[in-house]
C-alpha cells in the first residue's frame, strides 16, 4: 500500500498543476466579465426584469449609488411580494429574535395586500453574528425580496449591509443600535432602533442629574451592543461629573455571575448600569439583589422586556430601564401592544417590538407608494424611489414619530427618552 | 483500547493480511470500476441538465448535483478524468447559481481550504487541534487591520491583498510555532483542550484589546482585492480565488505528504516513541505540521476577511474549529478529496436546509428548514458517522487500518 | 478578607458543578477513550426536567408549598432518570456503533448529539428562558459581608455528596470494579468475563445521573434555564477533567474545584472577561510540568 500511494501522488502532481492553471484561467475569465452579468440577471432579475435595469444594478457599487440607476424589482402577476426578515431564529439569542419576527409578521398581517399582490414575510436566521447575517442576506437577495427588515444585531448589520447595498436593497433594522452601523454611510439603510449614542447619553443624564448618582459600576456583556452602549454612557457620565468606579464584563450564556457581583459589592457604587440582553441582565440583577447590593440598577432597551422582570426573581424591583426616546402620547403604542397580545395569546409585547412593527409598516407603505402595475399586470418597484420614499418618511408609529437623517438614524422629534422603573413587577414609566 | 493498541502493533508485524481484509480490498476495487464506468454516463447528463435549465435550477438541485458528482468522482479516486471533471464542475456550475447559492459555494470552498490545512495537522501528523480558528482569525485580522480605513477600525496601511496573503501565512505559521512549542510534549486529548483554549484566548483578546482590534465592533469597510485592475467585488469572483487556493494547498500538502516529511509525520502518527527512537526529530516535524496547517488557515482568514468586508470576534468562536475538524473527519481523515466532500455536506447542508419545507397532505411546515435546520444537522452528523465511521472518502490505507482494528477488537471483545 | 472568602465560596459553588460534570467526562473517557461532547447537554436536559416537574406541581397543586422536600426530591430523581435514559439512547445510537471506529469518529458523533439536543430544546422552549418556581427559599446566611444562599449551600453539599457516592460506587461496588477493569484494559476485562457492553452503559448511566441531578439543583440555584446552558459548563468541565488528568476520578474533582475557584479569583483581579484566558494559561502551565494532568497516570501513549 505504501508504494501504491506514492505512485498515485506522482501521477497526480502534474495533473493538479494543470488543473490549477485551468482554474486560474477560468477564474480570470469569470472574474472579468461573465460573473457580473450573471449576478445581475440572477439577482436583480426579480423574475423577469428588463435586461437594462438588471445590468446596471449589480455591476459595480458605483453604479448602484448613482441616482436613477438603482434598478427595479419586478413581481410577476400572481406572485407575492416578499419582505425579508433577518433575525435570530436559533441559539439563545432567539429569545430576542423570534418575537421580532412575530412583530414583523403582525405588521404584514395589517397590510396583507398591496395593489392586489399578497405580502409575505421571509424570515431568515442571522444568529446575531457577522457571517450568518451575510449568509441570510445572500439568501434574501436570492429570494428576490423587495426590502429587508433587519439584521437583528449590530455586528451582523455591519457585515451584511455590504451585500445589501450592492443590490441597492432597502434595509431597515429595528434593533441594531450600535453607532458603527450608520457610520458605514450606506444609502439604503435606515433604523427605527435608536442609535446608542442617543440612548447612552440620555441614560447618563438621567442617572446623574435626576437620580443624583455619582459613582457607577458599568457591566457589559462583551457584545457590540452592550459594550458600545456602556462606552457611550461612560463618556457622558464622566463629562457630567460622575465617576465610573469600574467596568465589568459578563459572558453571554453563563448563568452565574457571583464573582462579578462580589466584586461590585466591594466597590460599593451608587448605581450599577448594565448593557446587554435579557438572560444575562436577569441573572445580574437577581444576584446583585441576593448579595445585598443596595445600589440602584439601570439597564437599557436590551432588557426592556417583561421577561427580564419575570426572570429576575423579584430582584428587579426599583430598577430603572431606558427604552430610548418615546412619544409622550402612547395611544399608538398601546394599540400595538393590544394587537400583539391578540395575535400571540399568552405573550407580552417584546422589546424592539414596536420598532419592528413600525419598520415593517414603513417598508410596506413605501412599497405601496412607489410600486406601479405595468402593462403585463406585473408589479414594478423602483429601488431608488423606494429608498427615497423611506428617506422622506414622516411616520407616526407605535414607537413615536419617525423621521430619518442623512445616515439613516432616527431624528428625535418631540420625544423624550423613556425611563421606566420596575414597580410591583411591572414597568412603570417615570420619564 | 490499550489492549487493542498492543495487538494492533503486533498485527503490523504480520506478513500477510487476513483473508477478510484482502477480499474487502478486492471488493472495493471492483466497486470502483463500476463507479468509474457509471460516472461517464451520469456526468454529461447532469451537466447538460444543469446547463439547459438554469432558470429552474433551485439550490437543492444544484447542490445535490455537485455533491453527487463530487462523491462519484472522488470515490473513483484513481481516475484522472474524475478529478478533472470535478474541477470543471466546481468552476462551471456556480455560473448557474444565484447569489445565495454562490455565497454557500464560497463558504464551502473556504472551509475546504481550512480543512486541507487542518488535515495536515490532524490527518497527517495525528495531532488533535481544536483551536484551528486561531490561525484563521490571525489571517483575517491581519488583512482587515492593514487594509481597512481608520473609520472602519483598521490602520489604513493600504497594503495590497496579494501582499498580505503571504504575510498572513507567515504570521499564522509563526503563531502556530509559538503555540506548538509549549504544547509539544502533550498528546492526544491534552493537546485538544490546550489548542481549544488557545483559540478561545485569541477570540477573547480580539474582543477586549480594543486599541488593536476595535473590540466587539470589529473591523469593517475592508476593501476587496483587485486582480489586474479588476475588483473582485462579489463572493462569486472571490470563490474562484479560493478554489485556486484550494488546488494550490491540496497540491502542496499532498506533495509534502508523499515526501520525507510526510513519512516522518506518518511515523509520528503511528507511534511517536518509535519514531523518535528511529531518529525522527519529532519536535521539528510536529512544529512543521503546525506551521503548515496554520499558514493555510491564515490564508483562509485573509479570503474570509476580503469576502466579509466586516469581521468581528463572533466570527472566530469555537464553532469554526469544530466545523473544520468535523468536515475533515466526515470527509475521511488524511484525504484531501474527502475534505472537499466534507465541506460540502457540513457547510453546505445547514444553509441548504434553510429552504427545506414539508407541504404534503395535511402537513404544512413552511418554517421547518429555517427553524429546525440545526436539529436536522445534528442528527445528520451522527448518522454520517455511524454509517461511515472512517469518513465518506477514507483513504484506502486508512480504511484498511480501520478494518484491521475492527477485526482484532471484535475478536478480543467476544 | 471577607471579600476573598466570598469569592472562594462563589468559586466553590461553580467549581462543584464543574467537578460533577467533569466526572461524567472522565468516566466515559476512562472506558472509551472518547470525549463525550454531549455530556453538558445531559446537564441541560436535567435542568429542564426539573423545571417542568416543579412547574407542573406549581401550576396544578400546592405540593410545592406543602411538601417541598418531596417535590424537589422528585424533580432531582426525574432529572436523573431523563438524563440516564438519554445517555443510554445516545450510547446505543451514536456511540456504540463507533466503538471500533477511528478515534475521532465518536467525537464528531458526540458533537452531532450535542447540536441536536441543544436545538431540540431551543424549539421546545421557543428560545425562551424558563424560570424555576421559587420552591427553594432564596434566603441567605449573612456573616459580615459574606452572604450565602441556602440553595447555594445545598448545591455545594450535594456536589460533595455526589462525588463521595461516585467514589464509593467506583471503588466499592462490583460494577465500579468492572468499570475500572474496562478502563484499564478492555480486552483483558472481557477475557475475565466482564460484560464490556453493560459496563460501558453503566459508566454512561453513572455520569448521566450525576449530570442530570446537578442540572436540577443548578437550575434551582440560577433559576433561569435555557437550551444553551449546558454548553459552557460542558467545555469548562472538559477543561477541568484534562487539568486533573483525564480518566482520573480524583483528578476531575480537583480540576473542577481548581477551575471554579481560579475563575472566581480571576474575576476580582483581572476582570471576568479574562477569566478564561487565565484558566487556559494556567492549564498550559500545569500541563508543561505535568503533561498528564495533576492526577493523571502516565499511560497508553496512543490515547
Amino acid at each position: 500500500m505504501r508504494t501504491g500511494r506514492g505512485s498515485h501522488g506522482w501521477l497526480r502532481a502534474p495533473l493538479i498543476a494543470a488543473m490549477l492553471a485551468a482554474a486560474t484561467v477560468v477564474a480570470l475569465a469569470c472574474g472579468g466579465t461573465s460573473s457580473a452579468d450573471k449576478t445581475a440577471t440572477a439577482v436583480a432579475g426579480g423574475g423577469g426584469s428588463t435586461p437594462a435595469s438588471g445590468a446596471t444594478s449589480a455591476a459595480t457599487s458605483a453604479a448602484t449609488t448613482s441616482a436613477g440607476a438603482g434598478g427595479t424589482i419586478t413581481i410577476k402577476k400572481g406572485d407575492s411580494i416578499k419582505i425579508g426578515i433577518s433575525t435570530t431564529l436559533t441559539t439563545d439569542n432567539a429569545q430576542l429574535g423570534l418575537p421580532i419576527r412575530d412583530s414583523a409578521l403582525l405588521a404584514i398581517k395589517d397590510k396583507a395586500t398591496i395593489k392586489g399582490f399578497t405580502v409575505v414575510g421571509d424570515p431568515q436566521d442571522d444568529q446575531c453574528a457577522a457571517q450568518p447575517s451575510v449568509d441570510a442576506a445572500n439568501k434574501l437577495i436570492a429570494d428576490k425580496v423587495a426590502a429587508v427588515l433587519g439584521p437583528m444585531c449590530s455586528g451582523g448589520a455591519v457585515a451584511a449591509l455590504d451585500p445589501y447595498s450592492k443590490q441597492n436593497l432597502l434595509v431597515i433594522s429595528s434593533s441594531a443600535t450600535n453607532p458603527s452601523v450608520t457610520q458605514l454611510g450606506k444609502k439604503d439603510f435606515f433604523r427605527t432602533a435608536w442609535n446608542d449614542a442617543t440612548q447612552g447619553g440620555e441614560m447618563a443624564k438621567y442617572a446623574y442629574t435626576t437620580l443624583g448618582k455619582k459613582n457607577a459600576v458599568l457591566v457589559n456583556d462583551q457584545s457590540v451592543y452592550g459594550k458600545g452602549l456602556m462606552d457611550v454612557f461612560k463618556a457622558a457620565f464622566i463629562k457630567l461629573g460622575g465617576k465610573v468606579v469600574s467596568e465589568e464584563a459578563v459572558t453571554v450564556g453563563e448563568k452565574d455571575f457571583s464573582p462579578t457581583v462580589t466584586k461590585i459589592k466591594g466597590e460599593n457604587p451608587d448605581i450599577v448600569v448594565f448593557g446587554g440582553f435579557i438572560a444575562e441582565g436577569a441573572v445580574l440583577v437577581r444576584q446583585l439583589g441576593e448579595a445585598g447590593v443596595t445600589a440602584s440598577f439601570m439597564g437599557a432597551d436590551g432588557i426592556a422586556d417583561q421577561k427580564w422582570i419575570d426572570q429576575s426573581g423579584g430582584k428587579a424591583e426599583g430598577a430603572y430601564v431606558s427604552r430610548g426616546p418615546k412619544p409622550t402620547d402612547t395611544t399608538l403604542y398601546d394599540k400595538y401592544v393590544a394587537a400583539y397580545k391578540a395575535a400571540y395569546p399568552g405573550k407580552d409585547a417584546p422589546q424592539f417590538g414596536e420598532q419592528t412593527y413600525d419598520a415593517m409598516h414603513i417598508i410596506l407603505n413605501a412599497i405601496e407608494q412607489v410600486a406601479t402595475v405595468n402593462a403585463n399586470g406585473d408589479l414594478v418597484i423602483d429601488k431608488d424611489q423606494l429608498i427615497a420614499a423611506v428617506k422622506a418618511v414622516n411616520y407616526q408609529g407605535a414607537s413615536g414619530q419617525i423621521q430619518f437623517n442623512d445616515v439613516g438614524d432616527r431624528t428625535v422629534v418631540g420625544a423624550v427618552n423613556e425611563i421606566d422603573q420596575v414597580k410591583s413587577g411591572k414597568f412603570v414609566r417615570v420619564q | 483500547m490499550s489492549g487493542g493498541g498492543t495487538a494492533r502493533n503486533a498485527m503490523r508485524d504480520l506478513r500477510g493480511l487476513p483473508e477478510r481484509v484482502r477480499s474487502q480490498m478486492r471488493a472495493t476495487r471492483g466497486g470502483a470500476a463500476v463507479v468509474r464506468f457509471g460516472h461517464y454516463v451520469l456526468l454529461p447528463v447532469l451537466a447538460v441538465a444543469a446547463g439547459l435549465a438554469p432558470e429552474h435550477l433551485s439550490i437543492r438541485w444544484a447542490f445535490l448535483a455537485i455533491v453527487l458528482i463530487a462523491y462519484v468522482m472522488l470515490r473513483a479516486s484513481s481516475s484522472l478524468f474524475g478529478v478533472a471533471v470535478l474541477a470543471a464542475t466546481l468552476v462551471v456550475l456556480p455560473h448557474y447559481m444565484d447569489t445565495f447559492e454562490r455565497g454557500i459555494m464560497f463558504n464551502i470552498a473556504l472551509y475546504a481550504l481550512l480543512g486541507i490545512g487542518l488535515n495536515v495537522v490532524v490527518g497527517y501528523a495525528g495531532l488533535l487541534d481544536l483551536g484551528y480558528v486561531a490561525f484563521f482569525a490571525t489571517g483575517a485580522y491581519l488583512y482587515a487591520l492593514l487594509a481597512a480605513p481608520i473609520r472602519g477600525g483598521g490602520f489604513d496601511v493600504g497594503t495590497s491583498f496579494w501582499l498580505v496573503l503571504p504575510m498572513a501565512m507567515v504570521l499564522a505559521a509563526l503563531v502556530g510555532v509559538v503555540l506548538g512549542i509549549p504544547v509539544l510534549r502533550l498528546r492526544g486529548d491534552y493537546l485538544a483542550i490546550v489548542t481549544l483554549g488557545f483559540g478561545e484566548i485569541i477570540r477573547i483578546m480580539a474582543n477586549n484589546e480594543t486599541g488593536l482590534t476595535n473590540g466587539p465592533v470589529g473591523v469593517f469597510q475592508i476593501p476587496k482585492p483587485h486582480f489586474f485592475g479588476q475588483e473582485l467585488a462579489t463572493p462569486f469572483e472571490l470563490y474562484f480565488v479560493v478554489i485556486a487556493g484550494c488546488f494550490v494547498a491540496a497540491f502542496a500538502t499532498e506533495r509534502v505528504r508523499d515526501s520525507r516529511v510526510g513519512r516522518a509525520w506518518e511515523a509520528i502518527r503511528e507511534d511517536e516513541d518509535v519514531a523518535a527512537s528511529m531518529g525522527v526529530n519529532t519536535t521539528f516535524y510536529k512544529l512543521l505540521a503546525f506551521a503548515m496547517g496554520a499558514a493555510i488557515g491564515g490564508a483562509g482568514g485573509v479570503f474570509f476577511s476580503a469576502k466579509q468586508s466586516a469581521i468581528d470576534p463572533t466570527s472566530f468562536n469555537l464553532d469554526v474549529s469544530i466545523n473544520v475538524l468535523a468536515l475533515v473527519i466526515i470527509g475521511g481523515m488524511g484525504n484531501v478529496r474527502g475534505v472537499l466532500l466534507g465541506a460540502m455536506l457540513l457547510i453546505g447542508l445547514p444553509d441548504v436546509l434553510r429552504d427545506f419545507s414539508i407541504d404534503f397532505l395535511f402537513v404544512h411546515l413552511s418554517n421547518l428548514g429555517a427553524d429546525y435546520r440545526l436539529v436536522i444537522f445534528g442528527a445528520a452528523l451522527v448518522a454520517v458517522m455511524v454509517l461511515r465511521p472512517q469518513g465518506l472518502l477514507a483513504s484506502r490505507r486508512r480504511a484498511l487500518e480501520f478494518q484491521q482494528t475492527e477485526i482484532l477488537e471484535s475478536e478480543l471483545a467476544t | 478578607m471577607q471579600e476573598w472568602i466570598q469569592l472562594f465560596i462563589d468559586g466553590l459553588t461553580i467549581g462543584g458543578v464543574y467537578a460533577v460534570i467533569a466526572l461524567g467526562y472522565t468516566l466515559v473517557y476512562g472506558v472509551l477513550r472518547m470525549i463525550n461532547f454531549a455530556h453538558g447537554e445531559l446537564f441541560m436536559m436535567g435542568a429542564f426536567t426539573g423545571y417542568y416537574t416543579l412547574n407542573g406541581f406549581e401550576k396544578h397543586s400546592s405540593l410545592n408549598d406543602q411538601v417541598p422536600v418531596f417535590t424537589i426530591g422528585l424533580a432531582i430523581v426525574l432529572g436523573m432518570v431523563v438524563a440516564v435514559v438519554l445517555a443510554i439512547l445516545m450510547e446505543r445510537i451514536a456511540y456504540r456503533p463507533l466503538r471500533h471506529a477511528p478515534r475521532l469518529a465518536p467525537l464528531i458523533s458526540a458533537i452531532g448529539v450535542s447540536i441536536f439536543l441543544r436545538n431540540v430544546m431551543l424549539r421546545v422552549t421557543e428560545a425562551q428562558g424558563k424560570v424555576y418556581p421559587a420552591v427553594f427559599p432564596r434566603t441567605t446566611i449573612e456573616y459580615g459581608q459574606i452572604h450565602v444562599l441556602y440553595v447555594q449551600i445545598f448545591l455545594i453539599t450535594l456536589s460533595l455528596v455526589f462525588l463521595l457516592l461516585l467514589y464509593l460506587f467506583i471503588e466499592r461496588t462490583k460494577i465500579g470494579t468492572a468499570i475500572r477493569a474496562v478502563a484499564e484494559d478492555r480486552g483483558t476485562a472481557a477475557l475475565m468475563g466482564i460484560n464490556v457492553d453493560r459496563t460501558i452503559v453503566m459508566t454512561f448511566v453513572a455520569g448521566a445521573a450525576l449530570a442530570g441531578a446537578s442540572g436540577v439543583v443548578y437550575g434551582m440555584y440560577v433559576t433561569t434555564v435555557t437550551s444553551g446552558m449546558g454548553f459552557i459548563p460542558g467545555i469548562k468541565a472538559f477543561t477541568a477533567a484534562v487539568l486533573g488528568g483525564i480518566g482520573s476520578v480524583p483528578g476531575a474533582v480537583a480540576g473542577g474545584y481548581f477551575l471554579g475557584i481560579t475563575e472566581s479569583l480571576t474575576t476580582k483581579v483581572f476582570g471576568a472577561q479574562y477569566k478564561d484566558v487565565v484558566a487556559f494559561v494556567l492549564l498550559v502551565g500545569v500541563l508543561i510540568f505535568r503533561p498528564w494532568g495533576i492526577f493523571g497516570k502516565r499511560e497508553d501513549k496512543r490515547a
